[in-house]
């Protein structure tokens, strides 16, 4: 099985079931996998197999098509955000030698200002009403195997080398897979699309339709700016599902949108990306007492996400555990020494299983750091990811989520590691020194800084090489910042004059 | 309207405020900007912006803005 098997299946027993809905504009199962073929034979026709082939696109309708087409092709998808900053997505083209970009028309002349040296730039258009050559197309289908790439997904980080997480076939697949089973999605589900298509919590959208032959509605970014208009959409869409970053979920309780608007169809509740208030979950449940909430747990690395929590709607957390892990993956702690914890003894989340991603595209060595032999094995090769992220086994069997290892930090879904902030701004005409701090009170970055720049300068350089919600929403001026014995920053006091 | 400029500028310091009037139709600002924007009107003013307020026309302008908060500070 790949991925291509999914849509093929889905051709064959559902092909009149809406898959995907964008606006007033809708898609079937058929109409995707024609479409696939399309795209599919655009590609063959100017790319080698097996090579990455860029996609910059806003959300769209066709987004899914564009996905298979790729992978129909065997070749395996970038997709880069349209607010990445363009230097980045040089930077990013330049790194994977891709030699094709698709592009939407909205984006095309962004696009086409790029300094990219590979030549093919394609509309969604010009891909999608490219006649069909379906032989041509089987000839390469034929080869895909499911330890095949599907795409490669970079994460952020504005310094160094760029991080491209390579997830096969397989990877996605067996999540997918795993996911339905688990929660028991049917083909009446409907799902309400938050996340960019670009990032890892995307595939449960686009993917899981294919497999049971629900539906995706696909909703636009600015409906988060205003909650109230985004309850109104989920109720005319009958929405069922959402797998939602936590800060969405938050968002909605922040603004006391329940007050105006109830979701009149909402089962299921997913959250992941980052720890959901406990407050903000009893609201939720109070306003949606006979709803599913699930919390969910994982990094890109191991495929969206390797344990979940079923929120028993009866009690009151003060912290909500991640879980345990999904089937067929293994996900435990190691303490310093590479044993396995004790119960409620905090170390490092390590997970195994098929999940895994291949490693960091063109990037062995980090990929050595984080993809090891696990050390609990010492009979035959097993490959084990190193999250970072450190958590505990409670007395009650559920792993529990226990902050990082480094100063990286989740902001809205986003894993941010505040010393790439730092270390873009130092930079900075006019700074001396800086140290970003996640004012998780208010959910905003901040960025202390000495120097002459202004705030607004400061801002302007970052945006020039920084996605939008790495930029730090406040800036305060200091004198200069205070240090400990050792002359390092001291961030505690800083998080002090926070009130954190 | 000053206090308000002050706010909008700490934001979004690269933005020229007194010239943009799609600041949400074009997605001059986003969920992370409201966010900030939002809960430092309500600290500022004292105020508590509903969300049933939180539409396009409210906040594309820094003008329209001000009005929303002057209405609350009226009906205070």
């Amino acid at each position: 099985m790949n991925i291509i098997d999914l849509i093929e299946n889905a051709n064959k027993n559902f092909p009149d079931r809406q898959a995907y809905k964008f606006h007033e504009e809708s898609m079937t199962f058929r109409e995707v996998y024609d479409t696939a073929y399309s795209v599919a034979t655009k590609i063959c026709l100017n790319s080698q197999e097996n090579s990455p082939i860029v996609l910059i696109l806003n959300k769209n309708i066709y987004v899914p098509s564009i996905y298979l087409g790729v992978a129909l092709s065997n070749c395996f998808y970038v997709a880069l955000s349209t607010e990445m900053p363009k230097s980045r997505i040089e930077e990013i083209v330049e790194f994977t030698q891709a030699k094709l970009i698709i592009t939407d028309g909205e984006s095309l002349d962004m696009v086409k200002s790029l300094k990219f040296k590979g030549g093919g730039i394609f509309t969604i258009a010009d891909c999608i009403n490219q006649e069909k050559d379906v032989s041509l197309v089987e000839s390469r289908r034929k080869n895909i195997i499911d330890t095949n790439p599907l795409y490669v997904l970079f994460t952020s980080g504005s310094t160094g080398t760029p991080k491209g997480v390579v997830t096969s076939h397989g990877a996605v697949l067996d999540y997918v897979e795993t996911f339905v089973k688990t929660f028991q999605i049917s083909k009446d589900e409907i799902f309400g699309n938050q996340a960019p298509l670009d990032y890892i919590a995307g595939i449960r959208d686009i993917y899981i339709p294919m497999l049971v032959g629900c539906k995706t509605v696909f909703l636009q970014k600015n409906l988060f700016s205003t909650p109230k208009i985004l309850f109104e959409k989920l109720n005319q869409e009958k929405v069922s599902t959402i797998c939602w970053v936590s800060p969405a979920l938050a968002l909605c309780c922040h603004f006391g949108v329940f007050d105006e608007v109830k979701p009149l169809y909402l089962k299921k509740i997913f959250f992941t990306g980052s720890v959901l208030d406990c407050e903000c979950l009893n609201k939720w449940k109070e306003e949606l007492p006979n709803a599913l909430f699930v919390n969910h747990y994982g990094p890109t690395e191991i495929t969206a996400s390797c344990t979940f929590y079923i929120v028993d709607n009866s009690l009151n957390y003060k912290k909500i555990p991640i879980g345990k892990a999904f089937a067929n993956r293994k996900v435990f702690v190691l303490d310093e020494n590479n044993k396995l914890a004790k119960e409620n003894q905090v170390g490092e989340i390590c997970v195994t299983g098929r999940c895994l991603a291949s490693g960091y595209y063109k990037n062995p060595q980090k990929t050595k750091e984080c993809f090891v032999q696990n050390p609990l094995n010492d009979c035959f090769p097993e490959l084990m990811y190193k999250t970072g992220d450190l958590g505990y086994l409670g007395d009650d069997g559920n792993l529990y989520f226990a902050g990082r290892l480094d100063n990286q930090i989740k902001y809205m879904g986003h894993k941010i590691e505040l010393g790439d902030i730092e270390g873009l701004a130092n930079s900075c005409k006019g700074i001396n020194e800086t140290c970003c701090i996640y004012d998780t009170k208010n959910s905003v970055l901040v960025l202390f800084y000495s120097g002459e720049a202004s705030a607004r300068e400061i801002s302007i350089f970052l945006r020039e090489s920084l996605p939008s919600f790495m930029i730090p929403r406040k800036f305060i001026s200091l004198e200069s910042l205070p240090k400990l014995y050792n002359g390092k920053i001291d961030r505690q006091s800083l998080k002090a004059q926070l009130g954190l | 309207m000053e206090e308000l400029m002050k706010i909008l500028n700490d934001a979004r310091p690269d933005l020229d405020f007194s010239k943009e009037d799609k600041l949400i139709d074009d997605n001059v600002l986003d969920s992370f900007d409201i966010i900030t924007i939002v809960g430092d009107i309500n600290s500022t003013f004292d105020i508590n912006i509903n969300v049933g307020d939180l539409v396009p026309e409210n906040f594309n302008s820094a003008d329209a803005i001000w009005n929303v908060i002057q209405s609350y500070l009226n009906e205070q």
